[in-house]
């Protein structure tokens, strides 16, 4: 199968979605699949990638042909997840600026660990810690959706220990 | 219209456990009778919601954001958050406070190596008493050093002195006690620094108990935090890094004391690790002696110098602790046997 051939997805709604084959092959999960399967009898048929919604596909498949030509980078070596804090690619920066709601960012940080795609995994954790990036608690709670089930004491205790680590909270 | 051909089977054909062999109709249908696997490890109660603040606990019934997550995910996600924010997750449920506690030492491990891997081999810890060999703890601990480590002749004024039955008492971990309280009564003062005609308040004296008292207590106490907490350590570090970036800044705008600037740009800055102060420029390796030594203190990075030779820095290494204990012992074993010499010279002349 040529790398600019198209290959259909099928999400866990029925949702069928097209992706090249080359940036099919950014998903490490996906890519083994195709190797290990015999072409003649899969030709034409939808891979079905049942962990994932369709919305969530859909945003991985735009993200993978985006970065189709590039190299899959092993996140787990050293130095690769610092590049990441210092400078998230401006094209990146913008396709998880126009995400907006956060239960899809979750269900794009899943897919990309479960279709594993090293990178997308990566810079979807560093926009999840991004947006708890200097919120106090309670902003904190709002934003994650947390119950306060501590008593007043047990908050106060906490409070008081860690006083010089958290002046503003 | 017919459903699409699979190519897998479906997750809801796989969930009975029967397995059919469609291909021989000479065999039977097998039946797997073997009872499912009750997963008991930490990865499974994570997956499970328990511990990572619980996927189901809701607020006016919305799923909690992060309980989507697998624990290593959820791991990862707390592994790029700041020291700072992580005290304030910490305090969002009780479930968060004992999950950051159980897995504080990977997490600030983690954050550590991330953000702080220069500001970390500038700060090392003094090594805790109760984690030295028995033998080199009493030396330590012996009368005979007692005039070398009693607290109560106090050096400076802007710091307090280690107490000898907590850290050990050798040179380096003096230093590295002294390091990191200079860092946190740095970070208390960096206010007034950044205002030009603010000077720092004058200490008064006489032998009273003062505010300048109760502020190095205060200054300690969070020191000795950091011994016992890497993720107060790690706190330490975040700290130290916004003091760094505000007084090379403040450093930068004074350009008559013809001194070497140290590079920094807006988006250091921003990004929250010390990556930038890998670069070269001035070594910093004396501790100030007292607070008006921060008026001109471009950055405060003790124990590292610049090799001009490898053009990289250099870092006094860990094991100095052991070479320092090394030394300690070697100079008591002399002392007791010029002590035995003499005894036994003062039993001999009192014979005669």
């Amino acid at each position: 199968m040529a790398d600019n051939s198209m290959v259909t997805l099928m999400a866990a709604d029925h949702i069928e979605i097209q992706a090249t084959l080359q940036a099919v092959k950014q998903c490490a999960t996906l890519g083994t699949m195709l190797e290990v399967l015999d072409e003649q009898q899969t030709l034409g048929l939808p891979i079905p990638v049942l962990e994932v919604s369709g919305e969530a596909l859909k945003k991985v498949i735009e993200w993978c042909e985006y970065h189709r030509e590039d190299m899959v980078v092993e996140t787990e070596q050293p130095g690769v997840a610092a590049q990441i804090l210092t400078s998230l690619p401006q094209w990146d920066t913008e396709f998880f600026a126009n995400i907006g709601d956060k239960d899809l960012l979750i269900k794009i940080c899943n897919a990309s660990n479960f279709l594993e795609i090293p990178l997308l995994l990566q810079y979807s954790i560093f926009v999840i810690a991004q947006a708890l990036r200097g919120k106090s608690t309670e902003e904190m709670r709002a934003f994650l959706n947390i119950e306060n089930d501590l008593t007043p004491e047990e908050e106060q205790k906490i409070r008081e220990d860690n006083a010089w680590a958290m002046p503003q909270n | 219209m017919n459903p699409p051909t699979r190519i897998f089977p479906s997750s809801e054909s796989t969930m009975p456990k029967r397995i059919d062999v469609c291909e021989d109709e000479e065999l039977v249908a097998l039946e797997d009778e073997t009872e499912s696997l009750t997963l008991h490890s930490k990865q499974a109660r994570h997956a499970h919601g328990e511990g990572v603040e619980g996927a189901k606990e809701s607020q006016g019934g919305l799923r909690n954001f992060l309980g989507e997550l697998p624990y290593e995910l959820f791991m990862k996600v707390l592994t790029f958050l700041r020291p700072s924010d992580l005290f304030r997750f910490q305090r969002t449920s009780r479930n968060n406070h004992a999950f950051v506690k159980r897995e504080e030492s990977r997490i600030s491990q983690a954050v550590l190596n991330l953000r702080y891997s220069f500001l970390k081999e500038c700060f090392l810890l003094p090594v805790l008493v109760t984690t030295l060999d028995s033998s080199v703890r009493d030396v330590l601990l012996s009368p005979e050093r007692y005039e070398y480590t009693r607290t109560d002749k106090q050096i400076y004024q802007h710091v307090k002195r280690p107490e000898p039955t907590e850290t050990c008492t050798c040179l380096t971990c003096v230093h590295r006690w002294y390091a990191l309280s200079i860092l946190v009564d740095f970070a208390h003062w960096q206010e007034h620094l950044d205002k030009p005609y603010c000077g720092l308040p004058w200490v008064p004296g006489g032998g009273f108990r003062t505010w300048n008292d109760d502020m190095l207590d205060d200054h300690a106490a969070v020191v000795r935090k950091a011994l016992y907490s890497p993720l107060w350590y790690a706190c330490l570090m975040e700290t130290h890094l916004t003091s760094t970036t505000r007084s090379i800044r403040r450093q930068a705008v004074k350009k008559g004391n013809g001194r070497r600037e140290f590079e920094m740009t807006e988006d250091d800055v921003n990004s929250g690790t010390d990556d930038f102060l890998n670069r070269a420029g001035p070594s910093s390796l004396n501790l100030p002696a007292s607070r008006e030594f921060y008026y001109e203190l471009a950055y405060f990075l003790p124990t590292r110098y610049w090799g001009w030779r490898l053009s990289r820095w250099l870092y006094i290494p860990a094991t100095q602790h052991d070479q320092d204990i090394g030394l300690i012992l070697r100079e008591v074993a002399l002392r007791r046997k010029d002590q035995l010499a003499q005894q036994t010279k003062d039993e001999a002349s009192e014979q005669a």
